[in-house]
């Protein structure tokens, strides 16, 4: 079900697809209501275009409707932590102010829809209603063209990481990112080691590790799908080898940074990159969390993978 | 000098591409031609359902004229990536078709829109033709973008770059 709301079979977001109908709808019922708007002084009353935009504006809430279903899924496997988080819920507020200003109007113009001429209201809220409507299409646009949302994302399955881990280094210069056994086949993790961000992938039985942002435009790597030891960008296909780094296929020129990743006492330790620079780096307290939702098992880390805060961090 | 290209492609005044923004109004008034006809056909003898659905395949005519030169701007700069350039050129040619579908079902209305209060089989057809076709060139579109990339993170390298620098990650030269 997920996946169909999703549009894994039309390997695009079903989202995307409905919203034409009521943008392209509620755009037009307002163009007609301003139109209609000369003839406001009561002279002549022009009952057609009343009904016309009543029933623009009325098959507009309903394509709204099926539209938020979809999207609603969508902004729940939006990663926890990514900006794209803050974009969707501000893009849910703005439709939904839009949706009940239209609401208002609709209910307005059915009550009278033969002498809608007169009052201004519908026509005042409709403007608002328009434009939270524009709004919160402009930071759905966001979302796609700048943050990659639903990009790449039939590739793999629509699962990608719930959020970002935040393991402290251990004193030996390991962190922990999960316990051994704990991570499905082909699953990620985005783990943020002092401000250096990695994904770490599981796949065919093998541990890889290597720099969450791809080289040609900074696409998440942690969301990208596998093939043959190569991840694959999820925005444009670009092609690295997971164990080397080494661009296989382009767009991207650049090979990734890799982390030296290991399975011991039953934990996967990354390499930490560096040592913290700043105090503020060394966070404190106990930070490795993951929230890995399987739609079939729900696979959580168990307790006994979750670090300890370090006696002392140099 | 103003770049029509870069204007029409969204650079430095929108900062996102134009062509996807704009494509909401004719996808969604012919879409909403084929609802209302439909409405029309269950309901006749009412003369506003059978004006909102002409209005919608008017609005949609103008909007994808008007949203034609900035996909044009877009593809040009495709041709890096050898399958959304082509994807493209499908994309267009079926829009195109699906443009002279609609200006042929406005013509047949066009002459007695104010009286007619039901839709003739002929028109519905067209809209039924033109929807499927126009949702073939939607469905390519949507490829282009969401299994292609493109225009993906064309306007966002600032955003990203900053996370990517700060944790010493391999980055690309600045453009």
């Amino acid at each position: 079900m997920k996946r169909i709301l999703q549009g894994q079979p039309i390997r695009q977001p079903l989202h995307v697809l409905l919203v034409h109908l009521p943008i392209g709808l509620l755009v037009l019922g307002f163009i007609v209501e301003c139109v209609n708007l000369p003839k406001a002084g009561g002279v002549e009353t022009s009952g057609t275009l009343a009904r016309l935009s009543l029933y623009l504006i009325g098959v507009g809430l309903i394509g709204m409707i099926v539209a938020s279903i979809p999207g609603l899924v969508d902004y729940a496997s939006i990663r926890g932590d990514s900006p794209s988080k803050r974009t969707g819920r501000m893009h849910l507020w703005c439709n939904a102010i839009s949706f009940g200003l239209f609401v208002l109007v609709f209910f307005l113009k059915y009550n009278s829809p033969d002498k809608m001429g007169g009052p201004l209201i519908p026509f005042f809220l409709s403007v608002f209603g328009i434009g939270f409507l524009a709004y919160a299409g402009f930071l759905g646009g966001k979302m796609v063209y700048e943050e990659g949302v639903g990009v790449g994302r039939h590739r793999r399955n629509g699962y990608t990481p719930p959020n970002t881990i935040k393991p402290v280094r251990r004193e030996d210069g390991y962190v922990v990112v999960a316990k051994a056994g704990d991570l499905a086949d082909r699953q990620t993790l985005r783990v943020d080691i002092n401000g250096t961000i990695i994904a770490v992938a599981y796949v065919n039985n093998e541990y890889y590790a290597f720099q969450e942002f791809c080289t040609h435009c900074f696409g998440p790597l942690s969301e990208g799908s596998f093939d043959a030891g190569k991840v694959i960008c999820p925005w444009h296909r670009s092609e690295f080898d997971m164990r080397t780094g080494r661009v296989v296929h382009g767009p991207a020129k650049m090979d990734l940074k890799t982390f030296e990743i290991t399975v011991r006492d039953g934990l996967v330790l990354v390499r930490a990159p560096r040592e913290p620079r700043t105090p503020s780096e060394m966070r404190p307290g106990v930070i490795l969390e993951t929230q890995w939702k399987t739609p079939d098992e729900k696979r959580q880390l168990h307790p006994s993978a979750v670090v300890q805060p370090n006696k002392t961090v140099q | 000098m103003i770049d029509a290209k870069d204007v029409l492609q969204g650079k430095s005044w929108w900062m996102g591409p134009v062509h996807p923004a704009i494509i909401h109004l004719p996808v969604g008034l012919w879409s909403g031609a084929l609802v209302f006809d439909i409405i029309a056909m269950c309901a006749p003898g009412n003369n506003a359902m059978v004006q909102a659905a002409f209005w919608c395949i008017v609005g949609g005519c103008v909007a994808a004229i008007i949203a034609m030169p900035f996909g044009l701007a877009d593809w040009w700069d495709l041709k890096s990536f050898e399958r959304a350039h082509r994807l493209g050129l499908y994309h267009m040619g079926i829009n195109a078709l699906a443009l002279i579908i609609f200006l042929l079902d406005f013509a047949l209305r066009v002459g007695h829109i104010t009286t007619a209060t039901s839709i003739s089989i002929p028109q519905l057809i067209v809209s039924i033709v033109g929807n499927i076709v126009l949702w073939i060139a939607v469905l390519i579109g949507g490829q282009m973008v969401f299994d292609q990339g493109a225009n993906v993170g064309r306007f966002s390298d600032d955003v990203w770059r900053v996370h990517a620098v700060a944790g010493g990650a391999n980055v690309p030269e600045k453009e």
